[in-house]
């Protein structure tokens, strides 16, 4: 009997509960806006792999980039399930113009079932390429690299389906 | 000792409203321009307009006289200004309306994503933390969480007491961990409401927009249909773009100190606000010049140490100056336009007080803030001015060379270009004033601030009065350049124009206060010296009178030979001498280190009071040099002679007999300081004698004001009768006129000259104003011009009738037919529209 694919919202809570079990009481809100509309997905996607919410007059933005991972898994998760990250686009990520065009492309797309669209299985290799622009994605947004490799680490492990 | 940086008003609110003040009048620029006020290719409506009223009175001249062609055709170029006005009026309306509409719906602007009020969000330590602090500040403000925002920061909006904070749902992540970090981001947030930061600061932005949406975007799309506006506009306009994002930034990012200060006050220590601030992870900004927050090292600096907000900066003192300088002469204009008919200095006293007031409270409450910490740490040096005063001047200067050229309000760009050295030497007149001005605010500041429970109401009122008193010595600086290219930019001309700022009696109020407020600070806190002061007054008459004995022979002797100015000038060089040696021998007895500000204000104070006595011993001994026989009849004509003739030298003795006193009194202070170290003055007793002993100085003080506003008075009243030999020299010039005589383009020049630029007629430098005026008649009614011809008779006719609000009026239309002719020839306005052979 083969074991039923993680759905995107188990993943996220999944690497959460590892890393930053705080956010768990989060995740359900934030899913409900991410998935719930255009503009709020947007906006996530957008602050997610900037890391960075801009220089607003009186108001205070914490040196040091991303705080809430839920967000950052919510969109590397979606864009895997939508089949826009997949093995072969890391190289569409460097740049500006490349990161402008890849966030365009992940905050237009929504996984058909929203938060319960079961994650594909990749194998070991493309699940590590993933991994890879997740972990550069991450870097970008300004996440420390150690918690960074973290991060990257437990969505290749989530993507990875059984050996065949 | 740490001062409270909350005890004393911050200067922003001021920066921040000369920011509106200055966005708003920077559209003026590109309104007036499109709107045909001035420069253009003469193509637009209201340039038709006044185009059509030359054509009007090129077709009616032969049925009318002068003086209806002059209402005839002045009526009509007014009314094609006041449109043109109506216009600009109406662009600015629309301005201001957008940046309204901008501010009111900039809450919705930033609330337009998910956003859950922080009571609705899931229980949490994160959520719990930032409730505590919301009950601990007492504040009623609505915080959400914008939940789907990444990132760790917050941010203050809203509008009209309804203030809203944003949390990002990173920063109540990132609080789940560290909760220190969430308690200061919020406090800080808490601390720019509190510190009523939210309205000024989004009215602000919503007028940049506001300013970049109608009048940068049309000014761009205008430059395609009239290119000339490239070269006359837009690069001014990018200039004035630049130095307006430079000083906004760097008012938000003193806003931004001012609040981490605040959110460390209330919670009683600094650190949950310096967790917030520590370096992270990610690449630190460089460029901060730009930006709306300092970076975070030096935000910790500012909790650290609070010298960041008791600075007298040269950034501010820059900016201040560079954004008067850039909207007085636009300002002029505008009011010149609206109301040409007001008198002398008029216009300058409205234009300082909005203007100047604005950018003075930036400097001066800076100086009152800096003085708070020299008071506070007894170990920091008095601030320095130099620097603040350099930057002003700098500011005001560069302001001026982004001004365009304006009919009828010159710059001191105008003058740099005809005469580099003139343009120098007027420069320098304004550093040497703008630091008096700033010593003058810090000495006021310490005698008001030294021992003082309760300094914020009187800082608030020595920042206002200090604020009035720079704005209106500043307009009147301001009036020197354009004085200077109403004729020609000489040496002499500077030292005409000096001669007339001294009879502005606003300005004289502004020095007799500049003595008395100080004075008034040290009587509160006991330290005045009032009898020691009215000794050296006594002193400096009774020794001008003894001084003047040796010189009555030669006084005499020039009286009789006519050289009345020699003999006044005689005077003064005595008077001066000894107001100079009576200050010195004050600052020697009275001064020393740290009380050289003291003697300067005490020896200030001395020399007006002594001017009303300096002056009628002057008219005794001019009296009793002249009268050797009956004398009793000749005095009583001498002194009709010296109470007319004296009340001018009175208002310049005034004002140089006060800044020689407190001058000399510096400098015997600095001479006793290495010698003998002084003493603090022991408490004078009550306070009701030191006042009384200021009653001299009241009266002369009324001697004084009486005196300039009769000078005032008297210079401006148009119906004013001339001197025969004025008269004389009027009949020749009305008996040289050969009409047809003079192409219109050189009769032109000269009636310009008389109202307005003359700038490279050099043959005029040096002439009385009669001369000028009966010129620019005798010129305009030579020309080959018939319209020309009888503007000109007309204003022959009302000079040699001495009325010269009709001959300004005259000169006015001379001025305007010129300007529009030369315009309309030059942009080569089609034959339809300028019928030039139409009457001839």
């Amino acid at each position: 009997m083969t074991e039923a694919p993680p759905t995107i919202n188990e993943a996220a809570a999944a690497i959460l509960g590892e890393l930053a079990p705080e956010e768990l009481a989060l995740l359900d809100p934030v899913a409900a806006g991410f998935f719930g509309s255009d503009s709020g997905r947007d906006r996530a996607v957008r602050t997610a792999l900037e890391g960075r919410s801009g220089d607003d007059p009186v108001g205070f933005d914490l040196a040091g980039g991303a705080g809430l991972l839920a967000a950052f898994l919510l969109t590397v998760l979606n864009g895997v399930a939508c089949d826009l990250l997949t093995a072969g686009v890391s190289g569409q990520a460097r740049g500006w113009w490349e990161r402008r065009r890849l966030r365009k492309r992940l905050s237009g797309a929504v996984a058909p079932q929203g938060s319960d669209t079961p994650l594909p299985q990749l194998s070991s290799t493309d699940a590590a390429e993933i991994g890879r622009l997740a972990l550069q994605l991450a870097l970008d947004s300004k996440v420390e690299p150690e918690r960074a490799q973290r991060v990257a680490n437990l969505i290749t492990a989530a993507l990875t389906g059984p050996a065949r | 000792m740490k001062p409270d940086p909350f005890v004393l008003p911050s200067a922003t609110s001021a920066r921040f409203v000369l920011l509106m003040l200055t966005t708003t009048i920077g559209s003026i620029m590109v309104f007036s321009w499109i709107a045909g006020l001035f420069g253009g290719t003469f193509r637009g409506p209201v340039a038709a307009a006044r185009v059509e009223c030359v054509n009007d009175a090129r077709r009616q001249v032969l049925g009318l006289d002068g003086a209806a062609l002059t209402d005839g055709f002045t009526g009509c170029v007014n009314g094609a200004y006041r449109s043109a006005f109506g216009l600009v009026a109406a662009m600015v309306g629309v301005l201001l309306l957008v940046a309204v509409l901008a501010y009111a719906t900039a809450p919705r602007f930033i609330s337009r994503e998910p956003l859950r009020a922080l009571a609705e969000m899931p229980d949490s330590p994160a959520v719990r933390t930032a409730h505590e602090v919301l009950a601990a500040s007492g504040q009623p403000v609505r915080v959400e969480v914008a939940i789907l925002r990444v990132t760790a920061g917050a941010r203050a909006f809203g509008r009209l007491g309804r203030y809203r904070i944003m949390l990002d749902a990173g920063l109540l992540a990132h609080g789940g961990r560290d909760p220190r970090v969430l308690r200061g981001v919020l406090s800080h947030e808490l601390a720019h409401v509190r510190n009523r930061d939210i309205d000024i600061t989004y009215l602000t932005l919503a007028l940049w927009w506001g300013f970049l949406a109608v009048v940068v975007v049309p000014a761009v799309v205008y430059s395609a249909v009239e290119p000339a506006m490239l070269t006359q506009v837009s690069w001014r306009l990018a200039l004035f773009l630049v130095v307006l994002w430079l000083t906004r930034t760097a008012v938000l990012r003193s806003r931004e100190y001012y609040a981490d200060v605040r959110a460390a006050q209330t919670a009683g220590d600094t650190g949950d606000v310096a967790a917030a601030l520590q370096p992270r992870h990610g690449r630190p900004r460089r460029w901060t010049l730009g930006a709306n927050h300092p970076t975070e090292a030096q935000r910790l600096a500012a909790l650290d140490d609070h010298a960041v907000l008791f600075r007298l900066h040269p950034g501010e003192a820059l900016g201040a100056g560079v954004l008067l300088g850039f909207a007085y002469p636009l300002m002029g204009f505008l009011l010149g336009t609206v109301w040409p008919d007001a008198r002398l200095y008029v216009h300058d006293w409205i234009l300082g007080l909005l203007l100047g007031t604005c950018a003075a409270a930036v400097v001066a409450g800076s100086a009152w803030r800096a003085v708070q910490r020299a008071l506070a740490d007894a170990d920091a040096r008095p601030p320095a001015t130099w620097p603040a005063a350099a930057a002003l001047t700098g500011g005001l200067l560069l302001g001026q060379l982004l001004t365009p050229n304006l009919p009828e309000a010159g710059s001191w760009a105008q003058v740099l270009w005809s005469e580099p050295l003139v343009a120098a030497g007027v420069a320098a007149v304004l550093l040497v004033l703008c630091q008096v001005y700033l010593r003058w605010v810090v000495r006021s500041a310490y005698s008001h601030l030294r021992g003082n429970p309760r300094p914020r109401g009187q800082a608030i009122f020595g920042v206002l009065a200090a604020a009035a008193v720079f704005g209106w010595w500043v307009s009147a600086w301001l009036k020197l350049p354009a004085m200077l290219v109403s004729s020609y930019p000489t040496w002499q001309t500077v030292t005409i124009g000096l001669g007339a700022m001294i009879s502005n009696p606003v300005l004289a109020a502004g020095v007799i206060w500049a003595c008395v407020y100080p004075v008034a600070g040290l009587i509160r806190a006991r330290r005045a010296e009032i009898g020691r002061a009215l000794l050296t007054t006594g002193a400096i008459a009774i020794g001008f009178t003894l001084a003047m004995l040796p010189f009555q022979g030669r006084l005499g002797g020039l009286l009789r030979a006519g050289q009345v100015w020699p003999a006044l000038g005689l005077c003064g060089v005595v008077a001066g001498s000894v107001v100079v040696a009576c200050a010195f021998g004050l600052g020697l007895w009275r001064g020393g280190h740290r009380r050289t500000g003291e003697a300067a204000v005490h020896a200030a104070l001395a020399a007006l009071t002594a001017v009303p006595a300096l002056v009628a011993v002057v008219a005794a001994y001019l009296i009793t040099a002249t009268c050797t026989t009956n004398v009793l009849d000749c005095a009583a004509r001498g002194a009709g002679f010296a109470v007319q003739g004296l009340t001018g030298v009175t208002m310049a003795g005034a004002v140089l007999a006060v800044v020689l006193a407190a001058l000399a009194a510096m400098a015997g202070s600095a001479v006793r300081a290495p010698l003998r170290p002084s003493t603090p003055p022991p408490p004078t007793g009550p306070r009701w004698p030191a006042v009384a002993g200021l009653l001299p100085t009241v009266l002369a003080v009324a001697v004084i004001g009486g005196a300039g506003a009769t000078t005032y008075l008297r210079g401006t009243d148009n119906s004013t009768a001339m001197s025969p030999d004025s008269v004389n020299l009027l009949r020749q010039y009305a008996a040289s006129i050969r009409p047809a005589s003079l192409p219109r383009a050189v009769a032109c020049g000269y009636g310009l000259a008389a109202h307005s630029y003359g700038v490279g007629l050099t043959d005029l430098s040096g002439t009385t104003w009669p001369s000028r005026l009966g010129v620019a008649a005798t010129a305009a009614a030579s020309a080959d011009d018939i319209v020309l011809q009888k503007l000109g008779d007309e204003a022959m006719r009302a000079l040699l009738a001495a009325d010269l609000t009709r001959n300004h009026q005259a000169n006015r239309a001379i001025a305007d037919y010129c300007g529009i002719v030369t315009a309309a020839e030059a942009a080569k306005v089609p034959a339809d529209h300028w019928p030039s052979s139409h009457n001839r």
